[in-house]
């Protein structure tokens, strides 16, 4: 009888596939040597713990998804009104400091470059009213009153030309909207209860490689905020 | 360049995995996470051709590469220093498995981390670029050894 070699072994303790040939073969040598049925027996039990392992390790909270996922979109990611925003929220931050150029290159890299004031000027009228409406009529920072704002926000408007740009990023960003939708009222709150303060800037300035990721990310959220900050 | 509509998908079916095997070897979940995206930066930007079937074990030969240079990485404790460890929620048991793997040699924790995560040998060779029979014992090794600690011998 042909005799498996030690990685063949290897592969049947872990449940790899073989020909039928030599499963039965890794078979029959297994079970006729006691050595070799205990070590059989010892990656049983290690697969099951691996296994256990790895349905809790790769188990995703709803929100954890959403927000890898807006923190892996890379070129132009973020719908313009919302970069716009994080514009806003940063301006906010930062008054009466100066953005420093990295800061500003890290921003425009995860963000794409944010729309200078002359620019919002030339924007889409229809963007402008949205985005207007959201400056003039933001209502406080209350949470069906945000959620009621956020879902008539994603609502277009009656009469409105097919796939206008709003609708085009919504349809382009689903997971985006959905989660600045659902986690509006989280963020507002984390934002009240934090002072308004955030270490946010100071990482994107001083940090190195993976910093200004996570930066990127409070950024974002800061859009979010500042969407119910503004009134 | 160009990507295939299904590379997309390949990648975002893998994702749980990545997650894990990320939150498996990296010091906190916040970087778990951010080398997860580091990876998909990567793979998305990444300037050639996989097949298929191979878009999983390169994504994580990928993020395996990140969190080795993370661990070398001589600005990580600027970073992270402050960051605080997140809980766990694996049950005792679990977190035993975890704190002995975290214990092992770097080849081990390779090898061990990337079979949780159901790649065969061939694909576990791939990722870590050495040959199979390499990786055969290296594996029956790490096995021994983590089947000692857990007392599973």
């Amino acid at each position: 009888m042909l005799n498996p070699t030690d990685a063949q072994l290897e592969q049947y303790f872990w449940g790899e596939r073989l020909s039928p040939e030599m499963t039965q073969i890794c078979e029959r040598r297994v079970f006729s040597d006691p050595e070799l049925l205990h070590e059989y027996h010892q990656v049983s039990r290690l697969r099951v713990r691996f296994k256990e392992l790895r349905e809790e390790l790769s188990a995703f909270e709803e929100e954890k998804r959403h927000r890898w996922f807006l923190r892996s979109l890379r070129e132009e990611p973020i719908p313009r009104i919302v970069v716009i925003d994080v514009e806003d929220a940063i301006n906010s931050l930062l008054r009466g400091q100066r953005v420093t150029r990295m800061l500003r290159a890290e921003i425009d890299r995860r963000l794409g470059r944010a729309p200078r004031k002359h620019e919002v000027a030339d924007m889409d009228s229809r963007d402008r009213r949205v985005m207007s409406s959201q400056s003039a009529s933001m209502p406080p920072p209350n949470f069906e009153l945000s959620q009621e704002f956020l879902l008539n926000d994603l609502e277009p408007p009656p009469k409105r030309p097919p796939m206008s740009k709003r609708e085009r990023i919504q349809a382009r960003y689903p997971e985006v909207i959905d989660y600045l939708r659902r986690y509006h009222r989280r963020l507002w709150e984390r934002w009240v209860d934090e002072g308004g303060y955030s270490p946010v800037l100071k990482t994107l300035e001083t940090g190195r490689k993976h910093a200004p990721l996570m930066a990127a990310l409070e950024l974002i959220n800061l859009a979010a905020r500042s969407n119910v900050r503004r009134k | 360049m160009y990507k295939p509509p299904w590379y997309e998908d390949e990648l975002v079916k893998a994702m749980p995995d990545l997650m894990g095997f990320a939150k498996l070897r990296a010091p906190n979940e916040h970087v778990a996470e951010d080398l997860v995206q580091e990876t998909f930066y990567k793979m998305l930007a990444l300037d050639r051709d996989l097949p298929r079937k191979q878009v999983r074990p390169y994504a994580f030969g990928v993020l395996r590469n990140l969190i080795t240079d993370y661990f070398r990485s001589p600005t990580r404790s600027i970073i992270w220093d402050e960051e605080v460890e997140a809980s766990s929620d694996l049950s005792l048991e679990l977190q035993r498995v975890v704190k002995a793997l975290g214990s092992m040699k770097e080849e081990c924790q390779d090898v061990l981390s990337l079979a949780i995560f159901e790649h065969t040998q061939r694909e576990i060779a791939d990722v870590l670029d050495k040959p199979i029979g390499t990786i055969g014992s290296w594996l029956q090794r790490c096995r021994r050894k983590l089947g000692e600690v857990l007392g599973l011998c």
